[in-house]
């Protein structure tokens, strides 16, 4: 049986998306599973090699589309070179996990005998359902939704996931940083990295940072104490097993490294929303912020003079929480500020309780006064 | 002073510092290296010795109309000067100079002043490379129904994929869809 999915977002999303695609091989044990993805995100083919990837190299396409002196039928071309046994092939399945303008238009170019997601057919919308109605009109408005992106997206597919693996906990190993993200607005200030690192090392941890290959010498130049983990995603996955606990921003790595089930603490800043797109492991803890502005939009810039929410999270509440993970520290002694909420191990929120009874909380809450 | 060639006495670049005047033209290029360009216009080669020099790295594709081309600046080997006729037919030009160009890309930029005496023939060509509507290369003719899209832009609009998809269409074809969803990586 041929599966073909769309996958035309960000490294994070398809590192999501990656556990659609595993609930439909369970269920499809015999099929062939190919996947549309954008250039950018090449990097993944080595991590899925049971897995066919056909990659559109979007930037090039762009250019030739925008720039006066270039030929945009050549956009075409590139198309059409790039998914030549894509639009050549009758598939049994294509999912759209994407929902996207591109992706729907795509899907009314692919010839399917079940065509499941956001598309057009025969150049009008179609295929809609009423999960696919919820993701499209609603859930991007929800700042607080019961289901993930994922699970959200998955069940519009026809696919309900299984409850989240639980982290596999690890009585060594290292404790992995990963300061940096895509987003300048998820990132969480640079010399709260560096205080975190000097902190675990004070207390006789072993500490990594992480970063890409490209970004050694960078990650040598700032953080001279400690090991530098500036790894390919394949060399990530390869070490997983190192790593006792990892502390990341929202980004691509808590993501890959929980289909490794590491135990992680990810700080959700900015645009990124914990309810959304935390990642799929029970057993770990989000540390979140509590501010008027958030969680803001995806594209765009912070709409305020200066970004509240990084300095929300304080280095003392990180360490507590990392501490509660490493069993150093029982959970009722971790002590929040009044901008922060932690989604602990067992999905319990926290916060400080006089900020809790001017904005009422929406979901469980047990209180954990500072 | 070097004798500069005319093409029925119209000058074919500056007679007072045709070095000068290329040099200008090579740095007003923006954007960085193409790997393949196309440049509408011969001249007396100066303008395309600057451009080599500018872009060491790249291939060039010359093309004019003049058999009578007398170049006065040594131009290297990373290029080929194709004379085509007035008349050229469209297929040919596709066949011999955007096919090969295709898979690699490739930029088109004139030199203006090389084109005088000249200038429709360089602009029909022009317009078959870069996709403009005066031109419909066979990659998009092939298609009835985009070569109807096509058609249907208006004239004083240059071609862009926003413009020729622009109506939704009833039974799209092919090609018209896959042009649709492109649209969507630009807007």
């Amino acid at each position: 049986m041929k599966i073909l999915a769309l996958s035309l977002l960000r490294i994070g999303d398809f590192f999501q998306q990656v556990h659609l695609f595993q609930q439909v091989l369970t269920q499809f044990p015999k099929g062939e599973l190919h996947l549309v993805c954008f250039s950018d995100i090449k990097g993944v083919e080595k991590l899925y090699p049971n897995w066919k990837f056909h990659f559109i190299p979007r930037n090039a396409i762009q250019r030739e589309l925008v720039e006066r002196d270039r030929p945009w039928y050549r956009g075409l071309y590139l198309m059409e070179e790039s998914l030549h046994s894509v639009f050549s092939t009758e598939w049994q399945l294509v999912l759209n996990p994407t929902n996207s303008s591109f992706s729907a238009r795509l899907m009314d170019c692919i010839q399917g005998a079940d065509k499941r997601g956001t598309q057009f057919k025969d150049g009008q919308t179609a295929g809609w359902n009423q999960e696919l109605h919820y993701l499209n009109d609603y859930y991007r408005s929800l700042p607080k939704p019961e289901e993930t992106w994922i699970e959200i997206t998955s069940k519009a597919l026809g696919f309900s996931l299984p409850p989240a693996p639980p982290i596999r906990l690890r009585e060594q190993g290292e404790i992995w940083l990963n300061p940096l993200t895509s987003d300048s607005r998820k990132n969480w200030p640079f010399a709260n990295w560096k205080s975190l690192a000097n902190i675990f090392v004070e207390l006789n941890h072993k500490v990594r940072i992480l970063g890409s290959p490209g970004e050694r010498d960078w990650i040598a130049k700032h953080f001279p104490k400690v090991n530098c983990g500036a790894w390919s995603f394949s060399e990530l996955r390869d070490q997983a097993e190192n790593c006792r606990l990892l502390i990341s921003g929202d980004t691509s790595v808590p993501h890959l490294l929980a289909l490794e089930r590491v135990p992680m603490i990810t700080l959700f800043l900015g645009p990124a929303n914990t309810y959304k797109t935390s990642p799929r492991l029970s057993g770990i803890s989000n540390l979140c912020v509590k501010v008027p502005c958030g969680p803001c939009e995806h594209r765009g810039t912070c709409s305020q003079p200066t970004q509240i929410c990084e300095d929300s999270i304080r280095v003392r509440e990180v360490v507590q929480v990392a501490q509660v993970h490493l069993q150093e520290r029982p959970a009722n002694q971790v002590i929040l500020g009044p901008e922060v909420f932690w989604i602990d191990a067992k999905g319990e929120r926290h916060e400080k309780e006089s900020v809790r009874r001017g904005s009422p909380s929406r979901g469980s809450t047990s209180t954990m006064a500072g | 002073m070097v004798d500069l060639p005319t093409r029925d006495g119209l000058r074919l670049c500056s007679h007072v510092n045709p070095q000068g005047e290329a040099q200008i033209w090579a740095d007003s290029i923006l954007g960085a290296s193409a790997g393949q360009w196309i440049v509408l216009g011969v001249g007396a080669g100066f303008h395309l010795r600057a451009l080599t020099l500018r872009f060491p790295e790249d291939e060039f594709l010359f093309l004019d109309f003049d058999a009578n081309v007398e170049l006065r600046a040594p131009i290297g080997d990373r290029k080929k000067i194709i004379i085509l006729e007035p008349l050229f037919e469209s297929g040919q030009v596709f066949n011999q100079v955007i096919l090969n160009c295709l898979k690699t890309g490739f930029r088109v930029i004139s030199f203006k002043p090389s084109w005088s005496g000249l200038e429709t023939n360089f602009r029909r060509i022009e317009s078959l490379l870069l996709g403009h509507q005066g031109e419909c290369n066979p990659l998009l003719s092939a298609d009835a129904g985009l070569k109807k899209a096509f058609f249907s832009v208006p004239a004083t609009l240059e071609i862009n994929i926003k413009s020729i998809t622009e109506t939704d269409q009833t039974n799209p074809s092919i090609r018209w869809r896959r042009l649709r969803a492109l649209r969507e990586l630009v807007t």
